[in-house]
Order: C-alpha cells, then sequence, then structure tokens
C-alpha cells in the first residue's frame, strides 16, 4: 500500500485517536507528512460529520441483487430505510409468496388446523395484493405463489391475473408459478374431497383464464377433473412447461390424456395411468407412487414424445402393483438416454428381462440409477440394463441402509411388499462403452467386491469406480459403518478390487464422501 | 493454461513484454499495474473479455480509471483463487436433476475471501465487480452484504450502512400501511 491511500484510510476513521501504526502498517512515512495529511483530512471528514452511506450509493440493478438472497418479506422491507429504497418494492424481479411462511406458528404440518391455514392463506392473499399490485415499468421476471386450495384463494389469482397484464396497469410477467397445495393430505382425500377441490380450481380458471394462460408451471394437487375440463385447461394454460399433479385423475379407473406443444418437465404422484399421447417438446417425466390400474396398465403410457430423455419412476412397491417389465413400459419409446429408478428402500418392482426384449428400447441409453435399493438385496441382477443398453455409459446404484420417508399412516405400511431378494446372473458378455460405475451406500464385504469385480469383468473400458458412502440427502442419515474411512481400509478395498481384475489395466477407484448440500469431496 | 502468474506483484513481472502473452495487464485509478491470467479474466468479467476480444488490451496496463488499487488488487486476487479452484469434471455428477438452483452459493474460499474485507473494501470491490461486469464476483459479494442485513431490525440496518432515515413521520407510517403484511410483527 503506497503512502498516497493515508488520506483515504484517514477519511474513513471518524474517531479522534489516530495512531500511525494503525493507519499504515508496514510502511514507513516521515511524521511531519503523515500528520500534516492526518489533520487535513480530519478537517474534512469533520464537516462532513458522518460516514459514508455506500449501499445507498450502489445503483438500482446491485441493490436488488443484495436483495435476491433476502425472504421476499425482509426484502420489501427496505423501502423503509431511506427515500433511496422506496419505490424497491416495484422493481424486484423476483417474487416468491409461500403460504408456509406466513403461518402464524410454524409446525409439522400434520397438527396445523383448518383456521391456521385459513389465516396464512388469507395473509398471503393480502401480501399477494400488496406487492403484487404496485406499478412499475420493469416486468416481474419470477414469480412463484405457493397457496392453499381454498374458497379465498381467488383473491390471490386475481392479483396474480392483473399482475400478468400491463392493460390493467399490471408489470407484466415473464415466468409464472402457481403451486396451489390442498388442504388435506393427499391420502386423507376421498371422492367427494377431490371433486369438490375441482369445482374449486375451475371457479379460479373460469375467472382469471388469462392467470392461466401466462404460466410456465403449475402444481396442483387432490383434484378431479371432468374428461372434457382437461383438454380445455391444458388449451388455456398455452404457456406451461413444467406440470406437476399429485393425486389428480377423472375418476377411478380413468387414463389422464395429455396433449399440449409446450411441455417440456411433467410430473406425476400418486396418479392413475398417465397418456402421453402428443408432447412434442416433452423432454423429461418424473413420476411416483401411481395407483394401479386394474387391467394392467402400465403406469406411464407413450405416445408421440420425440424428444423424451429422461424417465423417473419411484415408488415403494404396493402389495396392489403387478411387477413391472421395462420393455412392456418403454414399448415406444427409443430415444430414452436416462433411466432412474428408485425403490424408496422396499421391493425390488422390476423384473430383470433378457436382451432380446429390451436391447432395442435401451438402444440409446447412456446413464441408468438405481436409487434406494434395501440393503439386503443382492446386486447383479442391475446387470440386465447393461447387458441390454450396449452406449450405456454411466451405471449409478444407491444402496440405502433406512428408511427415510416414515410411512404418513401405519395403515399404508399393511400395503407395502415385504422385501424378497432377486437373484439373477447374466450370461457372459461383453461392453464396450460403461465408463464410470458409481456406487452410493458402499461397503467393504464380499457384496459390493464381488458386484464390482463383476461389472469389470464384462465392461472392458471401465474407467473409473467411485465409492460414496451413504449420507441421504432427505433426511441426513449416514452409515457410520462399513465405509472404509481410513487409508488402511481404503487401500485394502482397492487391493480387493484389483485381484478381480484378469485384464492388465488398473481402474481408477475414487473414494467420495458425500456433504449434506449434495456436494462430493474426494476423500481419496 | 498457466493460472498462477497473475499474482498482483506487477512490478517485477511488468518488464517482460513478450508478443503474444497468455496474461492482461490492469492499471488501477492510482496507476500501479496488475497481472492477471487471460484465461480467468475473459472467463469471470464479461467486460475484459470483450476487451480482450476486441483487442483494446493495452500491453503496458489497461486503464481502469473507475478502480483503485486496493479494489483491483482483490479482483485479480479473487480471479487466481477461482482459477485454481475449478472443481474437476469427476466431480460432476449426472444424475436426473429436475430442479437447478439459479444461485450457486459461495464455497468456502470465497466465503473467507469477503469475510477478511473491511466495510469500505468490500463496497469498493462491489463496485469493482460491478464495473468489470463480474457476475459471480458480484454475487457473492452482494450476498455478503445481504448476510449483514438480515435479520436486523430496519434501525440496526441503518447503524450498518451508516443509511441516514429521511423519511418524515407521516411518510413512514404511509409506508407501514401500505406493506402491512411486511410489517405485522414490528
Amino acid at each position: 500500500m503506497g503512502g498516497g491511500n493515508v488520506g483515504a484510510q484517514v477519511g474513513r476513521s471518524t474517531a479522534g485517536e489516530l495512531s500511525l501504526p494503525d493507519l499504515i502498517p508496514g510502511e514507513k512515512i516521515k511524521a511531519e507528512a503523515f500528520m500534516a495529511a492526518a489533520s487535513k483530512t480530519l478537517m474534512i471528514s469533520q464537516e462532513s460529520e458522518q460516514q459514508d452511506d455506500r449501499l445507498g450509493k450502489l445503483p438500482d440493478d446491485v441493490l436488488i441483487s443484495v436483495l435476491k438472497h433476502l425472504s421476499l418479506r425482509d426484502a420489501v422491507r427496505s423501502s423503509i430505510l431511506s427515500r433511496r429504497w422506496r419505490h424497491i418494492p416495484s422493481v424486484l424481479p423476483d417474487i416468491v409468496l409461500d403460504v408456509e411462511s406466513f403461518e402464524p406458528n410454524k409446525d409439522d404440518g400434520f397438527t396445523s388446523t383448518v383456521s391456521d391455514l385459513a389465516s396464512s392463506n388469507m395473509a398471503l392473499a393480502q401480501a399477494a395484493k400488496s406487492v403484487l399490485g404496485r406499478k412499475s415499468d420493469r416486468p416481474i421476471g419470477h414469480l412463484a405463489v405457493t397457496f392453499y386450495l381454498r374458497k379465498e384463494s381467488m383473491a390471490i389469482v386475481r392479483a396474480v391475473d392483473d399482475a400478468m397484464s400491463p392493460a390493467v396497469g399490471g408489470r407484466g410477467v415473464v415466468a409464472a408459478e402457481l403451486t396451489i397445495l390442498g388442504e388435506k393430505m393427499d391420502f386423507l382425500c376421498n371422492g367427494s374431497d377431490m371433486a369438490r377441490n375441482g369445482r374449486r380450481f375451475l371457479s379460479y380458471f373460469n375467472a382469471c383464464p388469462g392467470a392461466f394462460a401466462g404460466l410456465t408451471s403449475l402444481h396442483v394437487e387432490s383434484v378431479a377433473l371432468g374428461l372434457s375440463d382437461i383438454p380445455n385447461v391444458l388449451r388455456t394454460c398455452e404457456k406451461l412447461e413444467s406440470p406437476s399433479l399429485l393425486n389428480c385423475d377423472s375418476g377411478h379407473g380413468t387414463v389422464l390424456t395429455l396433449e399440449h406443444p409446450q411441455l417440456t418437465d411433467l410430473q406425476l404422484c400418486s396418479c392413475n395411468t398417465v397418456e402421453l399421447r402428443w408432447l412434442p417438446k416433452l423432454a423429461q417425466v418424473a413420476c411416483s407412487t401411481w395407483v394401479p390400474s386394474q387391467d394392467d396398465r402400465c403406469p406411464l403410457l407413450f405416445g408421440h414424445v420425440p424428444l423424451l430423455r429422461s424417465v423417473k419412476l419411484s415408488t415403494a412397491a404396493y402389495v396392489t402393483y403387478p411387477v413391472l417389465l421395462l420393455s412392456k413400459l418403454l414399448a415406444n419409446c427409443t430415444m430414452l438416454s436416462e433411466l432412474c429408478i428408485d425403490f424408496d428402500s422396499h421391493r425390488i418392482w422390476i423384473e430383470p428381462e433378457g436382451p432380446a426384449q429390451l436391447a432395442p428400447l435401451l438402444q440409446n441409453l447412456r446413464i441408468v440409477t438405481l436409487d434406494n435399493i434395501f440393503e439386503e438385496c443382492d446386486l447383479t441382477w442391475t446387470l440386465f440394463l447393461l447387458r441390454a443398453a450396449p452406449l450405456l455409459k454411466t451405471l449409478q446404484i444407491k444402496v440405502s441402509s433406512h428408511e427415510c420417508t416414515p410411512l404418513p399412516n401405519e395403515m399404508l405400511r399393511t400395503f407395502i411388499c415385504e422385501k424378497k431378494n432377486i437373484k439373477w446372473e447374466p450370461s457372459d458378455f461383453k461392453h464396450n462403452h460403461l465408463a464410470v460405475l458409481e456406487i452410493h451406500g458402499f461397503e467393504g464385504g464380499n457384496k459390493f467386491i464381488g458386484y464390482i469385480r463383476r461389472v469389470m469383468e464384462a465392461a472392458v473400458n471401465l474407467e473409473v469406480i467411485i465409492l460414496n458412502d451413504e449420507l441421504c440427502e432427505h433426511c441426513g442419515f449416514r452409515s457410520t459403518t462399513g465405509y472404509p474411512r481410513t487409508k488402511k481400509e481404503r487401500d485394502l478395498i482397492r487391493k480387493q478390487i484389483s485381484e478381480g481384475s484378469s485384464s492388465a489395466t488398473s481402474r481408477d477407484v475414487q473414494f467420495c464422501e458425500m456433504s449434506l448440500e449434495g456436494r462430493k469431496k474426494i476423500v481419496d | 493454461m498457466e493460472v498462477d502468474k497473475g499474482k498482483g506483484e506487477a512490478e517485477e513481472t511488468r518488464k517482460v513484454a513478450e508478443a503474444d502473452r497468455d496474461t492482461v495487464t490492469l492499471k488501477s485509478s492510482d496507476g500501479k499495474l496488475f497481472e492477471v491470467s487471460k484465461e480467468a479474466a475473459a472467463r469471470l468479467s464479461t467486460v475484459l473479455a470483450g476487451m480482450i476480444a476486441g483487442g483494446s488490451i493495452d500491453d503496458n496496463g489497461t486503464d481502469l480509471k473507475q478502480i483503485g488499487s486496493e479494489a483491483l488488487e482483490n479482483v485479480v486476487d479473487y480471479c487466481n483463487k477461482h482459477a485454481n479452484s475449478i472443481p474437476s469434471a469427476a466431480l460432476i455428477s449426472s444424475s436426473i436433476s429436475f430442479n437447478t438452483a439459479p444461485f450457486k452459493e459461495p464455497e468456502e474460499w470465497e466465503r473467507k475471501f469477503v469475510d477478511r474485507l473491511s466495510h469500505d473494501a468490500l463496497f469498493d470491490l462491489v463496485e469493482a465487480a460491478n464495473f468489470l461486469g463480474m457476475e459471480r464476483l458480484l454475487d457473492v459479494t452482494c450476498h455478503k452484504i445481504s448476510e449483514m442485513m438480515k435479520g436486523k431490525s430496519p434501525d440496526q440496518i441503518r447503524e450498518v450502512f451508516n443509511i441516514k432515515n429521511d423519511y418524515t413521520k407521516e411518510e413512514l407510517e404511509e409506508i407501514r400501511q401500505e406493506l402491512a403484511w411486511a410489517f405485522y410483527d414490528d
């Protein structure tokens, strides 16, 4: 630091006692020169009395970058700091309003009474009107509102509708998301609850079609709509890209048929069979805990989905589920590059198949993820996917020694299949493309070492084996036994793995520990 | 890639004048020179990327009249640290993810980097990052400022940032009513 900075440093300090070493550490400056500079700046700083308001001097865009890290409520409150901040609530580009943050006292969601829901929902309606009703020439970049499917929420949908229409003085919205929560948990809803929810949803829809026309993302829960209402809703939601449906249907045993030019991501949970009849832009679909059909239909029926790349299926196996054959499920779906199947630490509900039926369907598959295989289960069966997918590059499996989602209802537990081991051995085969084998929940011992050796035997070009410990991203559970934590243990595992390799090339073995933020750290 | 070169100690390296260098020299408002890897500068700063692409980089020191030497030293330091901490490709897992976070939390070194700054140095760096179009550095410094605001009352925030309350009593009342939902527990 040069002597030229002395003035600036003195100016910053309003305190009377200035000591030379504090001001210019490590620098030698003549005392007279220093005193002259100091007294001069002291006079100036005494004149201006106060320190600078550096924050207020930043341009609006930078203030917005600061406020985006705060909750909307805190960001809006900044308006009271000084006149400089008066207009800030009107120019915030991200508006996220979540009914949960309006709850009178936060609880676990199971014990809250309906009146609590009502009061937080009404508080949210107030906030929505206040913050969305502000005029400004800056459009809202991202609007996300989460509220309950209740009568008074009409006011929220109206506020969203107004914000979207510059014609009535709204700011305009680039991307809008509505998350409409059911008042009751989905598995507690009976047919008449769902019908009532359906009527409520349609009342919003009919009163404010403009709000729905501008949506890019929509989540609804426990809503039953008439068969003719669905195409109508989809047609109006013309910008919709990411719908998420939880427990929605049009009556027991019906198939929900989807046709839409813009949908790219689809999430389904606890729905009947869904037919993806004409979704030309659909890229990924996730489907969990479906309602099995009586006539043995698959949870998803694939129609015209030329861009579909990724399918994720996750559920525990319920006693009413037939065993699923991938060759039947994916019958129309040859472009798939990512397949993820999550067993929720319960029985394996797909059946290994030979390559004859499966290989034509998996010809483009690059990544397979098998999540939450229960701890006691054998692993060799997973090779049927490697066998049938010649271009597979990455095989990820996760073995889970705990159940993290507690079943919401003890009664549901009786509907879950007992765990049963799968014994399945592929005939000898070679695979040329597999480069990465990644195991989460790895433990030392014959089961894993044997499995890794078996994969290495088939996958002649395997480059890296990544072994992670078990850390559950949902509940934070970390397995304390079995994972090699010391250098000595890790070297032993490496030795055991390479002993099984017949080829001369040694594969890179990495040990990684996961952090709760989902970050992976290579430890060795 | 020689990312290790620019260490801010420009006095010695200045004399090295090669025709095809992989570093650029930047000159602060008070005339100090700093050297930084061209690759990192172009990747982290849209303004420097534009200048490098447009050939308006001066080998004897590109003038950045808006940035003081202390802030520029921090900018260069940040570029070097960033270049050295790129996560390896093997770390980027390719599992199916349906939600992508728009803002990545500051890494530990980024947190340390901004935590050691004085109040004024932090704001100098915010201004420099904004001027140079350094999105990530601006994000990390703004995140730091937001943490200084979090959980504080308006009065406490005014004190931290020396904000003068220039509202009249009536105006304050009006704002509180307008935004009653945000002030219900005050």
